[in-house]
């Protein structure tokens, strides 16, 4: 016997995802962001903002933060 | 298992790229109880080598203290060795609320929560404290572990150029639209030893309505008149609203920190948390010696008075001596070589003397900040610093470095 596995629409799929989580008390809301990210050899860092710039600004805080020389 | 050897070869090649950039820690086995003097297997498998030791954060010469080792023998005694539960479960003994009101009046607090580590306390403070709306400003040079809860708290998070009170307040101008503005800071720096400015850090706080985070593990004990910290040192007591600090350096050197500051902010820590609520409880016998150390502490300065005594005889030896030192008071004195190179052999060169110091050079100081950072304790007597700088001197001249500055060093032997 073979079983035929139908992925649900993507918006049926979002859908679901909501209804479950509105069911379990949670307002949901969801919103396009930007993500910006930095690579350096296997070092990662991302951030992400409302505008580019936004996402860029907080991208360079968090890498001054990461790339500051440090001591125990 | 499910460990396949494609994991095995990455994580080999990740390790050896940690050794081809210098970076690779290895422990040295210490054969005896922390102390100026101890005996040290290095490497390992080498026959054990009395020094001195110059890179212990035990400041205040506690760790091995008399009546701290009988008062944790006297804890281990009357409350046992582990607590086998979280704090709000069955993990909080009367011992553990009473070092909290020890430290609460010792620093100059409304109340004290403590955590397994100041690490922790770092981790878990600024998650429980600020969401979305808040602002979190910090020094870029703050400890690891407050970058680190930094990050997992949502607040946004913004930075200011070292020690700049100018660029300071040009971020908590920009910030005026946030709910809280929060400025994160160390008391002092370990790298450097200097101590934040934080009469002119509260003064901006006021000015530009924000609240003040200092993290002053490596303060706490013996910076100010009294030891109570570098809240104490720049005239500011009971003007930070958020102090963390270590039982793990000057206050007996064992482990803990703790987040200190007004009732309300140490309550939601107590309820929000996530490494107070789900870490054990510290040790009763490492609560009992930290109650005698506070103890001692309050008693008397005349530990921290030796220190600083300590510090200030070292830093004349070494300048007379023509090396060249990052300015400060503190106990934290760094030497500087500039040339990792020259970082390292003279660390290793020192070792062999009987001195046990480190060497730190790029990317765990600034590209061509190169030192040798050694820390004074008030364990230390003047023939072992005496001993100490014949030894500095002896492979400074083997080197060649004695008397020489950041350019002459930049130009004998580069950077």
């Amino acid at each position: 016997m073979s079983t035929t596995t139908v992925e649900p629409a993507p918006a049926a799929a979002t859908e679901r995802l909501v209804r479950e989580l509105q069911e379990r008390g949670w307002e949901v809301s969801s919103r396009l962001r930007w993500v910006a990210v930095a690579r350096r050899g296997v070092e990662v860092e991302e951030a992400d903002g409302a505008t580019c710039l936004e996402a860029l600004v907080r991208l360079a805080e968090a890498l001054r933060l990461e790339e500051g020389a440090r001591l125990p | 298992m499910a460990y396949a050897n494609a994991t095995r070869e990455r994580l080999r090649g990740e390790i050896a790229a940690i050794r081809e950039a210098g970076l690779f820690k290895e422990e040295r086995f210490i054969h005896a109880p922390q102390g100026a003097e101890i005996d040290v297997e290095f490497p390992a498998g080498a026959a054990v080598q009395p020094v001195i030791n110059l890179c212990a954060n035990n400041y205040l010469g506690l760790s091995s203290h008399p009546e701290v080792l009988a008062a944790a023998h006297a804890g281990l005694d009357r409350r046992g060795y582990g607590m086998s539960s979280v704090r709000f479960i069955c993990g909080t003994q009367d011992l553990h609320r009473e070092l909290e009101r020890a430290l609460s009046t010792f620093l100059g607090v409304e109340d004290t929560l403590l955590f397994p580590s100041c690490m922790d306390a770092n981790a878990g403070v600024f998650e429980a404290l600020f969401d979305e709306p808040d602002v979190l400003i910090a020094d870029r040079l703050v400890h690891a572990s407050i970058v680190d809860g930094m990050r997992l708290s949502k607040a946004m998070r913004d930075t200011y150029k070292h020690a700049d009170m100018g660029h300071l307040e040009q971020k908590l101008a920009e910030h005026q639209d946030r709910r809280t503005r929060v400025i994160v800071t160390d008391g002092v720096f370990s790298m450097d030893g200097d101590i934040a400015p934080l009469d002119e850090i509260v003064a901006l706080a006021e000015r530009y309505d924000a609240m003040v985070f200092v993290d002053d593990s490596h303060a706490s004990g013996f910076i100010g008149a009294t030891g109570r910290g570098t809240h104490e040192a720049k005239g500011v007591l009971g003007k930070i609203d958020i102090i963390t600090t270590t039982l793990g350096k000057a206050l007996g050197g064992a482990s803990g920190g703790c987040v200190s500051g007004h009732a309300e902010l140490v309550e939601l820590c107590r309820q929000r948390a996530r490494p107070y609520l789900f870490s054990n409880s510290v040790p009763p016998v490492i609560v009992a010696a930290a109650l005698k150390v506070i103890e001692l502490v309050s008693r008397t300065t005349e530990r921290r008075d030796k220190l600083e005594e300590n510090a200030r005889y070292w830093r004349r030896l070494l300048t007379e001596a023509g090396f060249d030192l990052k300015a400060g008071e503190s106990p934290i004195v760094p030497v500087m070589l500039y040339n990792a190179k020259i970082a390292q052999e003279m660390a290793r060169e020192l070792f062999a003397e009987g001195i046990y110091v480190v060497g730190f050079f790029f990317p765990v100081v600034p590209k061509g900040q190169a030192r040798i950072r050694t820390q004074l304790s008030a364990a230390h007597e003047k023939h072992h610093l005496d001993r100490a700088i014949e030894a500095f001197v002896k492979v400074g001249d083997r080197l060649g470095v004695r008397g020489l500055g950041r350019e002459e060093i930049a130009a004998r032997f580069g950077l």
